[in-house]
């Protein structure tokens, strides 16, 4: 009888494989190619995440040359789609290790010239100290359970520097083309993560509140309530460290 | 009029036979240990049926324990479903009133001596924060769970009402009481301490090896964040759940047999 049900299982993993490979060619020759990266759309994520998984096969220099080329890939594809945060998530935390060679790749483009626009010259100039250097480094963050590295991608700048700055303003704001432009405008953030932001940070969390209570030195006297800890609680303590004391 | 039930009864009975035939070559292979559903789309199903609500979730029952047997059969260990979602108590009175009236009936009657659990030998764990039900449900799981407290075979997971984060926060909870009654020790709280105070550990869960959506919808609305976020084959299947059966089922499992023979040649 196992035999005989290994038989059928095999001939129904058969039947299933061809199924798939007939359904796949069907959806390929079928296929309506996505709209371009730019284009305007009725909804855009405000954060979006991306799980990388590194070819186990692959030595360390070229999965972080993949990764980096990956992400920055991404971060360009979010920019131009007006996505505003972006999270990049790599198991083992080597995302966290290149994260300045990922910053350092990241291109910082030029902004085009629209030409319906009217331009408004400010009463007062800029500052004469603007440089072509970029924003801060990577920053690990230290204010949150959530280990992660933050790098926080300008906007374009302008493209020479001046003593008047020109401030472009398009005609029609509704426009969704136009809200979709000025959307790409705004800075990005992105942060890479690894699994230590994942479990053991909400392990990492527990033993804080352990020690904090411990350290209040609570009096003795009478019967002290069990420690009680909400949802809200612990998603206020992941994100930010902070903690709502019941005394 | 007799020739057509005789005919309806030999199709039920040739469907029922093909069924146990193909459960039977599944059995044949690697066989996940935990399945969660998330039990999406009776509503809508109504809805399309020109049903109530209310008879939409009855009908969601019925392949709840359909798909319970199926799973059974298949000698799958632990068995989840996603019955209540602590955030559906902000539905209107008259549909959670409705949903607790049946979780009331229909857990008494999954117990009940010779039916289902009783005769795959199911332990009935109703995961979740039952203080928030009616003293009513919360009585009749209390009951339900009593009389299948013995049966050693299989785990069934009713979670209601529910969500990750509070099974993660009670976990939390319960791991930094146990810390703070052993003062002066360091503190040693892990994932995998917090791991072993999830309801569905405490119940003897084993890991989760697939999750299942139904409906279309994919997202996992805080059901089992902390089981499903690493080693689970999540499965979005576009059939509101009332429709779920057998062809539905046969492709995850062959999904998941594929990907444990793929892992076994790898390594």
């Amino acid at each position: 009888m196992p035999l005989i049900a290994s038989f059928f299982l095999r001939l129904i993993h058969f039947i299933y494989a061809v199924v798939i490979a007939l359904h796949s060619f069907w959806k390929r020759r079928t296929m309506i190619s996505p709209l371009p990266i730019g284009a305007p759309r009725r909804r855009i994520p405000k954060h979006l995440a991306l799980l990388f998984v590194v070819d186990s096969n692959s030595n360390a220099e070229q999965a972080e040359t993949a990764l980096v080329e990956s992400v920055v890939n991404a971060v360009e594809w979010c920019r131009t789609a007006g996505i505003e945060n972006l999270t990049v998530y790599e198991e083992s935390g080597l995302l966290i290790s290149c994260s300045q060679r990922i910053y350092d790749s990241i291109p910082i483009q030029l902004q085009e010239c629209s030409s319906d626009s009217e331009i408004d010259y400010p009463l007062t100039p800029p500052p004469s100290d603007y440089s072509e250097s970029r924003s801060l480094s990577p920053q690990h963050q230290d204010n949150t359970f959530i280990p992660s590295v933050v790098l926080r991608i300008p906007a374009s700048p302008p493209s020479k520097p001046s003593r008047r700055s020109i401030i472009r303003r398009t005609r029609k704001r509704k426009d969704a083309t136009n809200s979709h432009e000025l959307q790409s405008q705004k800075p990005m953030l992105l942060f890479l993560v690894s699994r230590e932001a994942s479990k053991p940070a909400i392990a990492s969390a527990a033993r804080y509140l352990v020690q904090l209570h411990r350290n209040l030195q609570l009096p003795s006297t009478g019967s002290k309530p069990p420690f009680r800890l909400s949802v809200d609680e612990l998603n206020l303590l992941m994100e930010s460290k902070c903690v709502m004391l019941h005394i | 009029m007799f020739i057509r039930r005789g005919l309806r009864w030999l199709r039920d009975k040739l469907v029922e036979r093909v069924q146990r035939v193909i459960v039977g070559a599944l059995a044949a292979g690697p066989v996940p240990r935990h399945i969660a559903f998330v039990m999406d789309g009776n509503r809508r199903y109504a809805r399309m049926n020109q049903k109530k609500v209310q008879q939409g979730h009855s009908d969601g029952f019925l392949t709840l324990r359909r798909m319970l047997e199926v799973c059974l059969r298949l000698d799958v260990k632990c068995v989840s479903a996603y019955a209540f979602s602590i955030e559906n108590f902000k539905r209107s009175p008259d549909e959670v009133n409705a949903l607790m009236s049946l979780a009331e009936d229909k857990l008494l009657e999954l117990c009940r001596h010779g039916d289902l659990l009783d005769q795959y030998g199911v332990r009935l764990n109703v995961v979740g924060n039952v203080d928030l039900l009616p003293d009513n449900v919360r009585n009749a799981a209390r009951k339900a769970e009593t009389m299948t407290r013995h049966n050693k075979s299989a785990i069934f997971n009713l979670c209601m009402p529910y969500t990750s984060r509070d099974e993660i926060t009670t976990a939390v909870q319960s791991c930094v009481r146990n810390a703070l009654q052993h003062s002066g020790s360091e503190i040693h709280i892990t994932e995998h301490d917090i791991d072993d105070q999830l309801m569905t550990s405490l119940g003897g869960s084993p890991p989760l090896d697939i999750l299942v959506r139904t409906s279309g919808v994919k997202r996992l609305s805080d059901y089992m964040l902390w089981q499903c976020c690493e080693a689970t084959q999540l499965q979005f299947s576009s059939t509101y759940w009332p429709d779920f059966g057998l062809l539905d089922f046969v492709p995850i499992i062959l999904d998941f047999q594929l990907k444990v023979w793929s892992h076994r040649l790898q390594s």
